[in-house]
């Protein structure tokens, strides 16, 4: 079975990944001890939420778990899928923080085994899973879920409109969505970067695929997939902090790191630097809730 | 459904209540939109009393477009099935 996209790019299956696919998973299967030397305890790979002036790195990734949690209004019990789980921050967070049953969706192999060993670490097996696939051919019964969370991972996801109207269906009436992601600034904006070298270097040769949209046209997705929308945040300046947390801690683990993987911190200051340049000017950090209800 | 009637049974009489019609002036065959002076307004609010008596959210092109009674009715069902197949300790 090979899905296909608006834009008529084949985005594979699990058993016949094709080339977008596997070049989405060449950042994620990185060893994850790299990730452990410049993130937190969480794990979690996106943008912190910070409150105060000397909030650290964990403190402002603890604070943004209890914010996603908040804006999908967890409940104790909430069935949840988090699409492009990652480490498994959010799973782990709402399996003990909320008791809910967390379902998790990545195509990286490598954090399949990370999960599994840290399921079993903190006693969670059984209220968090995971597949190895993605959410478009997922194949969960409609409503299925209270809340559905794409923390950072939507990018590297085609063709939004059909993610969206996919989620849609997996939602039960009255469910959430959460998705934060980055965004070009405005429409004349993508034009004129699509094409721009910090962009190709970032979307090609960092990450190996991805799509960056506007936020309207996020909006846009949401409304078509008959959504109605709830909130709208703009964490684009949480978003430096977090990425200047990190790179201070590569600073300091720089050694460490490059032992794992010669070369790997000034590909990652370079990744850095370009997306801490472009905050605000040429992309922004949002977080859009919405709501299946009419 | 619990009950002997059927969803399509109950729209019937959601339908009668709102239009003040009597007993048999709809069937399941009847096409809302076709009822003599309904308009849009009590279309809507008809609309919005099967979602909520029935805790379901109908697909637009059921709803805007030309729909039987009957369609309705299968409509509904789906979609309690899909939750109902759902529920369960939590």
């Amino acid at each position: 079975m090979s899905a296909i996209s608006t834009t008529g790019q084949s985005i594979g299956s699990p058993t016949n990944p094709s080339p977008p696919r596997l070049a989405t998973n060449h950042h994620y299967d990185v060893d994850p001890r790299i990730f452990e030397l410049f993130m937190d305890s969480t794990m979690k790979y996106s943008c912190g939420l910070y409150l105060r002036p000397d909030d650290t790195l964990e403190q402002a990734q603890r604070q943004k778990l209890a914010f996603i949690a908040e804006q999908l209004d967890i409940k104790r019990g909430s069935r949840v899928l988090d699409v492009g789980c990652g480490w498994g921050s959010l799973l782990f967070y709402l399996a003990e923080h909320h008791d809910c049953e967390v379902v998790g969706l990545t195509l990286s192999p490598v954090q399949v085994a990370y999960l599994e060993k840290k399921a079993a670490q903190l006693g969670l097996s059984h209220k968090v899973s995971w597949q190895l696939v993605q959410l478009v051919e997922a194949t969960f019964p409609a409503g299925s879920f209270d809340a559905i969370a794409f923390v950072g991972t939507s990018v590297h996801m085609p063709d939004k409109r059909r993610l969206l109207a996919h989620a849609h269906k997996l939602c039960r009436l009255r469910g959430r969505v959460y998705l934060s992601d980055s965004m070009y600034r405005c429409e004349s904006i993508r034009e004129r970067f699509e094409l721009a070298p910090g962009t190709a270097f970032l979307r090609d040769e960092v990450f190996g695929w991805g799509e960056v949209v506007t936020l309207s046209e996020y909006i846009r997705c949401f409304e078509d997939a008959r959504f109605s929308l709830t909130s709208l945040t703009d964490l684009t300046a949480h978003f430096a902090r977090t990425v200047d947390h990190w790179r201070a801690n590569m600073m300091k683990n720089r050694e460490e790191i490059e032992s794992i993987s010669p070369g790997m911190t000034d590909r990652f200051f370079r990744y850095f630097e370009t997306i801490n340049a472009a905050w605000g000017y040429t992309s922004k950090q949002y977080a859009i809730v919405a709501t299946k209800q009419r | 459904m619990t009950t002997t009637q059927t969803s399509t049974d109950m729209i019937c009489g959601i339908i009668r209540e709102e239009l003040g019609l009597p007993e048999g002036a709809v069937a399941p065959s009847t096409t809302i939109r076709d009822l003599p002076e309904l308009q849009s307004v009590q279309y809507l609010r008809i609309i919005a009393k099967i979602e909520r008596r029935f805790d379901v959210e109908l697909e637009d092109d059921l709803v805007f477009g030309i729909a039987t009674i009957e369609d309705l009715g299968r409509a509904v069902d789906g979609l309690r099935a899909e939750t109902s197949s759902l529920e369960g300790p939590r």
